[in-house]
């Protein structure tokens, strides 16, 4: 047990010191990039009194009408260096997916119940509540951290431990956008590092890996069951997600031309958004 | 864990529930409902128009047919390539090597992404069931030459969908030249391909790549059929 917790604190301090080495000037980009632009039509005048919201560099400069301003484009590049060996682990896991994930989840899809489902769902999301908590104080969203806090009250209560969302009808006073330490450490600034694709799990960079970690020791399983009911009920949980992800992923690849450099691109869009998003509230 | 036994016992179970009652009541007033404002402007408009007038068409009685189906795809089709750039999306997912083309190989190009994009995502509209859009925001650029519409995409039983349009104003008329969903820009995903790509391979290459994505696309959604 306190093996296990030595190697994870040594593997993310690791990843910590990678990612923190192999901070890209994307950041600096990210910090510069104009405070306002979280897409509100009635945002406030700025300094030189325009009204109107601004955009990121992208939407406003990059595509003028001639191509002269972006030769060099920044948010297609994150470092990956272990190209080879992520492309590797990219086929396997594609290979996984469609021939192990697809057929196991479809044969779980058939025989369990929607509800069942939905409620599996509720309660490992109700469970996760430590990471989202603990990650919007740490972000100082004291009013996420609250309407996190109040639905985990009531959902662990009136929705039976968590198993029914009786909260989803009730719009909350800020829509909690906290998903865990990743995002945390990129809002404080971390660099992403270098791209991975870890085996099973899919596409990663440096930080979000590292931002796993933290999570890992704000999930409650741990100190709830025992290690073997733990990985039982992480493997649950994988399972009973996958239906979306699997979904998805073979969407997305189906519109691809090159599938590695597709997902690869469409990871460092869509986390870059997420913190660009928290960095902005 | 001894303390808190104690309390719980010494606790009328009265007390510990208006507790936990107050607990819940206090977890509540975190979720009061609050209202989103919407604006309409000439760019809106033109997007929901279009969008209604697509999903008037799915809702048809007719689509469900597989013999009337074709036609009112068509339709679709022609109602989409009315606010679709599609030679500026084109231009757009090349990014600078779109120099490097000939006028002829541009207009290849142009109709073989366009290819892709239909064969990829009408076939996914079939699956149409009762999703609705809301119009959540937008935003113009400083020239407000370019404007950002955003909606929400709610699907029965999953999670809304973000879908920002980006439009820019050609002589008036607003068409959409990248869409962004989950912060994803679809320019910008193709572009990094097409960069890949073009990097080893000549313009002729990458279309005959995307005419054989495009292909087996079709393939695959007549085998389903």
């Amino acid at each position: 047990m306190s093996q296990r917790i030595v190697y994870t604190c040594l593997l993310c301090l690791s990843l910590c010191l990678g990612a923190g080495c192999a901070t890209t000037q994307q950041n600096v980009a990210e910090n510069t990039s104009i405070a306002n632009q979280n897409g509100d039509a009635s945002a406030p005048a700025d300094n030189d009194g325009t009204a109107y919201a601004e955009f990121d560099d992208d939407f406003d400069d990059d595509f003028s009408d001639e191509f002269e301003d972006y030769s060099y484009d920044e948010s297609m590049h994150i470092s990956d260096p272990l190209e080879g060996w992520n492309r590797m682990w990219f086929g396997f896991n594609d290979f996984f997916l469609v021939n192990v994930a697809k057929p196991v989840y479809d044969a779980y899809d058939y025989v369990t119940p929607d509800e069942v489902q939905e409620g599996a769902t509720n309660f490992f999301h109700n469970l996760l509540f430590p990471v989202r908590f603990v990650n919007a104080l740490l972000q100082g969203e004291p009013l996420m951290a609250g309407v996190e806090f109040s639905r985990f009250v009531v959902n662990s209560t009136l929705g039976v431990g968590g198993l029914f969302d009786v909260t989803k009808d009730k719009k909350p006073v800020v829509e909690p956008d906290i998903d865990g330490f990743g995002q945390t450490l990129g809002r404080w600034g971390v660099g992403e590092g270098w791209y991975i694709v870890w085996p099973f799990v899919g596409p990663s960079s440096m930080r979000d890996s590292a931002g796993w970690c933290g999570d890992y020791f704000l999930d409650p399983k741990w100190v709830l069951f025992d290690t073997t009911e733990s990985i039982a009920l992480s493997g649950y949980r994988i399972l009973n997600d996958y239906g979306s992800a699997i979904e998805a992923y073979e969407k997305f690849k189906a519109s691809s031309v090159e599938p590695y450099i597709a997902v690869r691109n469409a990871y460092i869009q869509m986390r870059r958004d997420n913190i660009k998003r928290s960095q902005d509230r | 864990m001894l303390i808190l036994n104690k309390i719980l016992r010494n606790m009328k179970s009265s007390t510990l529930s208006l507790c936990l009652l107050m607990a819940i009541s206090l977890g509540l007033c975190f979720l009061a409902p609050t209202q989103s404002m919407a604006a309409d402007s000439p760019a809106q408009t033109q997007l929901s128009t279009t969008i209604d007038s697509v999903l008037d068409i799915l809702k048809h009685p007719e689509y469900a047919d597989p013999s009337l189906r074709p036609a009112l795809r068509a339709e679709i089709e022609e109602q989409i390539r009315k606010i679709f750039d599609d030679m500026g999306f084109a231009m757009r997912t090349v990014g600078p090597k779109w120099r490097d083309f000939s006028d002829a190989q541009r207009k290849t190009f142009a109709d073989a992404f366009s290819g892709l994009l239909r064969a990829t995502y009408l076939n996914s509209l079939d699956g149409y069931s009762g999703e609705t859009i809301e119009y959540t925001g937008e935003r113009y650029n400083k020239k407000q030459d370019k404007v950002e519409i955003q909606t929400v995409l709610r699907l029965k039983d999953k999670v809304p969908v973000p879908i920002f349009y980006r439009m820019s104003d050609e002589n008036g008329q607003w068409l959409v030249y990248d869409v962004v969903v989950e912060g994803i820009s679809l320019v910008k995903n193709y572009r990094s391909q097409f960069a890949e790509l073009l990097q080893s391979g000549s313009p002729e290459e990458l279309i005959a790549q995307i005419n054989q994505k495009t292909e087996d696309l079709q393939k695959k959604a007549a085998e389903a059929q």
